[in-house]
């Protein structure tokens, strides 16, 4: 290539990389005569909750309230009724709990102890809405019993459904199949359960749509059968005057699914319903969840209120992120100079090789589906472990380089000589770790999406050693004068002259 | 460096007792008092400070019922503060403490010092205040699951990468890529477990990198050796061999490079990232160290003993039909 191209080329490629960075790193303003906001890339992250905080909510069984919503009630009643009032409440811990005095069925203490049935449900419902949350996948998430008799509920940021799961977790109520409003002949008989009509209940997804796919027994698709003809299709329109006839799969008195004609496969085997796109996947993960959960342990004897969510900062402070940005900039940076430093102007192609890894992995984890790329301490440390790698195999490559000019080889030929003396070592380096990330998305909630990143940051680390950072030092070298100076080598006398 | 590779390399045998050592003392260690969890993965007693949104949306204010907060609650040693903000006017502030930390007095401090303050045309006229003394109990931990599924994963990959690295370097190679990603994980994980740092969902992350560290440095050294070989003709693999081809320019490299940056991290993160950053440091040094020193150790009696078992078969001189016809027409094209 001649030195001019050479130079054009590596000016365009600046240019690009520059823009690019710009759009990965380039700190929040306001666009001038709109009312829109320019985000960087590194700003669009889900954050786990140590880096992003993330919310809670109390589950106050029936019968049971806070200290604080106790004291407020009874300051806003006077006289007998507040008299009465504080006579229908025990005090238990921080905790109110409702007496049989109050003359209320759903009392829960009675003859100076919590009524033991009570205990005996609550501790059931507790460990099954544990495991809900559990099933759920995510990377961090707390579930406390606070008071003996109530619940505390935690989950990050980056669970975007987090209020649908709240609520729909809290439901702890009988599964039930309705046809148009009735329940189906199949689960009148005693001791029929949803569970002998239902196989499974998965997420599935086709064409970018995920969608619940629940799977029927042999009853069940009898059952489907039977009422499929009599099912209303979901494309047909209404009126109003008319309220179309679905196959509804009831939890309690929630309607979690609505089943149509055409939601039903030819061979009446299982169903294809509640289809949403990518950003929403959390909410069929939810449903899925709470589904199997229900046909699977079936219904309990509890209601639970569920408190308005509040929100929370990371617990160990607020400026968490900030601080880790300034450190990752420090390293970053101490990653562009150090090479050029060690390695010369061979060093400005490991610049450019840092930098189009972060432009690369930092773009992929900020727009690579949504809610799959929770960002956690995880993630940065594979970043890390992946642009240092990038380096380190650089140095390796330059190391087997100056080692061909040793032998008296030409630049060129020494160049080719490194190159092609490491070339299957990094094949090898990459083949290994890209199974390792592989095999690591046998882990399970973080870890499996700490895999997700891993493969990422590999196979960008392998494309950059292998391709571009060749690439790019092709394209400088041809522009170089002094192909020695390049690699800070000087050419040694020749003894023989 | 090379002059302590030159130690280690001999001592496979001592090496792997010290291992054994280590991991007997993390067994025992949590077998007696169990995984240090983090504080916010533990029991805890909670002060919870409910404030009306008038107050708490207005940062001075609240910095205010903080420092009232913190005055009453600072010799009972605060874990962490969470805040919980809500749209109703029911925003609260959660302090956590240790399971046994008792709080009935702190409560009565602290209600006692907000009601002076929010009666009627006291200093903050207008705020609704009040204090709770909670008991928390975590359901669960880190679930088991978590564990056994990063077990499981650190082993399929120690399975894959003795695959590979068999076809690619022969049975020794596999057997020492194989042993240094299971022991770059397991070794870590002992270490962790024996500097009692709060184990949290986080820690599972670190082992499992620790693996890819340890197999990185190993995969260096393997493919060193070979080159040298290769350069050198050498047909045996001495000490020196496996000594000068041990990856410790890379090695040191990886090292320095994401050590620097973990210091860093350290410096200027808050408690979650300084623990974290402190965890991911004991993994690089454990897993380079096993890439550096234990990996080399280990290969060297393996190809010697695969060596010598191969001098010892008898040579018959048989190459198979294919080679020989092979050979047979390379020597009649060089006599034409």
């Amino acid at each position: 290539m001649g030195k001019k191209k050479s130079v054009v080329l590596m000016v365009l490629l600046t240019i690009v990389i520059v823009v690019l960075c710009a759009i990965t790193v380039f700190p929040t303003f306001a666009v001038p005569g709109t009312v829109k906001k320019w985000t960087p890339a590194v700003m669009q992250y889900d954050l786990g909750s140590d880096l992003g905080g993330g919310s809670y909510a109390y589950y106050y069984p029936k019968g049971v309230i806070s200290e604080t919503e106790y004291k407020n009630n009874l300051e806003a009643k006077t006289g007998d009724e507040k008299t009465e009032y504080e006579e229908s409440y025990v005090a238990h811990k921080g905790l109110y709990l409702l007496a049989e005095s109050s003359g209320d069925k759903d009392y829960i203490y009675a003859n100076d102890a919590v009524v033991q049935d009570f205990e005996d449900e609550f501790t059931a419902a507790a460990a099954e809405i544990t495991a809900r949350f559990k099933a759920k996948g995510l990377s961090d998430y707390r579930v406390s019993v606070v008071d003996d008799y109530a619940l505390k509920v935690e989950l990050p940021a980056s669970e975007t459904s987090a209020s649908l799961a709240y609520s729909y977790f809290a439901n702890m109520g009988e599964l039930t199949i309705e046809k148009g409003g009735e329940t189906v002949e199949e689960l009148k008989e005693d001791g029929a359960k949803v569970s002998d009509l239902i196989k499974s209940v998965s997420v599935s997804s086709k064409y970018k749509m995920h969608y619940l796919k629940i799977k029927f027994t042999d009853a069940g698709k009898e059952m489907l059968a039977g009422v499929k003809d009599e099912l209303s299709e979901s494309t047909s329109s209404s009126d109003g005057s008319t309220t179309p006839t679905t196959l509804d799969i009831k939890l309690g008195d929630e309607t979690l699914v609505q089943i149509y004609k055409d939601s039903v496969t030819d061979n009446n085997k299982e169903v294809r319903t509640y289809y949403v796109e990518a950003e929403n996947l959390g909410q069929v993960e939810t449903l899925q969840v709470l589904l199997s959960s229900a046909i699977e342990n079936g219904g309990f004897d509890i209601e639970f209120n569920v408190s308005e969510i509040r929100y929370f900062e990371p617990v160990y402070g607020e400026n968490a992120l900030t601080l880790l940005y300034i450190a990752l900039a420090v390293v970053i940076v101490a990653l562009l100079v150090a090479p050029v430093v060690l390695m010369n102007r061979y060093g400005v192609v490991s610049l450019y090789a840092s930098l189009s890894y972060l432009i690369i992995v930092g773009l992929c984890f900020a727009f690579i589906t949504g809610g799959v790329f929770e960002i956690t301490l995880g993630s940065m440390l594979v970043f890390l472990l992946g642009l240092v790698l990038v380096n380190v195999i650089q140095y390796h490559i330059f190391g087997a380089i100056r080692a061909e000019l040793a032998l008296h080889k030409t630049a060129e030929s020494s160049v080719k000589g490194g190159y092609k003396k490491t070339l299957w070592g990094i094949v090898d380096i990459y083949a290994v770790l890209l199974l390792g990330a592989l095999a690591l998305l046998l882990g399970a909630a973080g870890l499996h999406t700490l895999a997700l990143q891993a493969i990422v940051c590999v196979v960008t680390g392998a494309f950059i050693n292998l391709l571009w950072a060749r690439a790019i030092n092709f394209t400088l070298l041809s522009a170089s004068k002094d192909k020695y100076k390049y690699f800070r080598f000087v050419r040694e006398d020749d003894d023989d002259e | 460096m090379n002059k302590l590779l030159n130690k280690t390399v001999k001592k496979v045998t001592l090496l792997s007792v010290l291992l054994a050592i280590v991991f007997a003392a993390a067994l025992v260690l949590t077998a007696i008092l169990g995984i240090n969890y983090g504080k916010t993965a533990s029991d805890a007693n909670t002060l919870t400070v409910k404030v009306n949104n008038f107050y708490f949306n207005d940062e001075t204010k609240l910095a205010a019922i903080e420092t009232v907060c913190e005055t009453e609650l600072d010799e009972l040693g605060v874990n962490y503060e969470q805040k919980g903000e809500m749209s109703g006017d029911e925003s609260e502030l959660v302090y956590y403490f240790d399971a046994d930390v008792d709080l009935a007095d702190a409560k009565a401090a602290l209600s006692t010092a907000f009601a002076d303050k929010t009666k009627e045309g006291g200093e903050w006229d207008g705020a609704f205040i009040s204090v709770t003394a909670n008991v928390e109990v975590l359901q669960l931990h880190i679930p088991v699951s978590y564990f056994v599924r990063t077990g499981l994963a650190v082993l399929l990959f120690a399975v894959l990468a003795f695959g590979y690295t068999w076809i690619r370097y022969g049975l020794n190679g596999g057997i020492v890529a194989c042993a240094s990603a299971l022991l770059g994980a397991v070794t870590t994980a002992s270490v962790l477990l024996l500097t009692r740092l709060p184990f949290t969902a986080s820690t599972l992350y670190v082992i499992a990198i620790a693996s890819l560290i340890a197999t990185v440095v190993t995969l260096f050294t393997l493919n060193k050796l070979r080159a040298k070989k290769k350069a050198e003709g050498e047909s045996a693999t001495t000490l020196e061999t496996v000594v000068e081809s041990t990856a410790v320019k890379e090695t040191a490299a990886l090292t320095v490079a994401l050590g620097v940056a973990l210091v860093l991290t350290l410096a200027l993160g808050t408690t979650a990232i300084r623990w974290f950053s402190v965890m991911s440091l004991i993994a690089l040094v454990v897993s380079a160290c096993i890439g550096l020193v234990f990996a080399p150790a280990l290969y060297l009696p393996l190809q010697t003993a695969w060596e010598k078992r191969a001098e010892s078969r008898p040579k018959n001189g048989y190459k198979g039909a294919k080679k020989t016809e092979k050979k047979e027409e390379v020597v009649a094209s060089e006599e034409n």
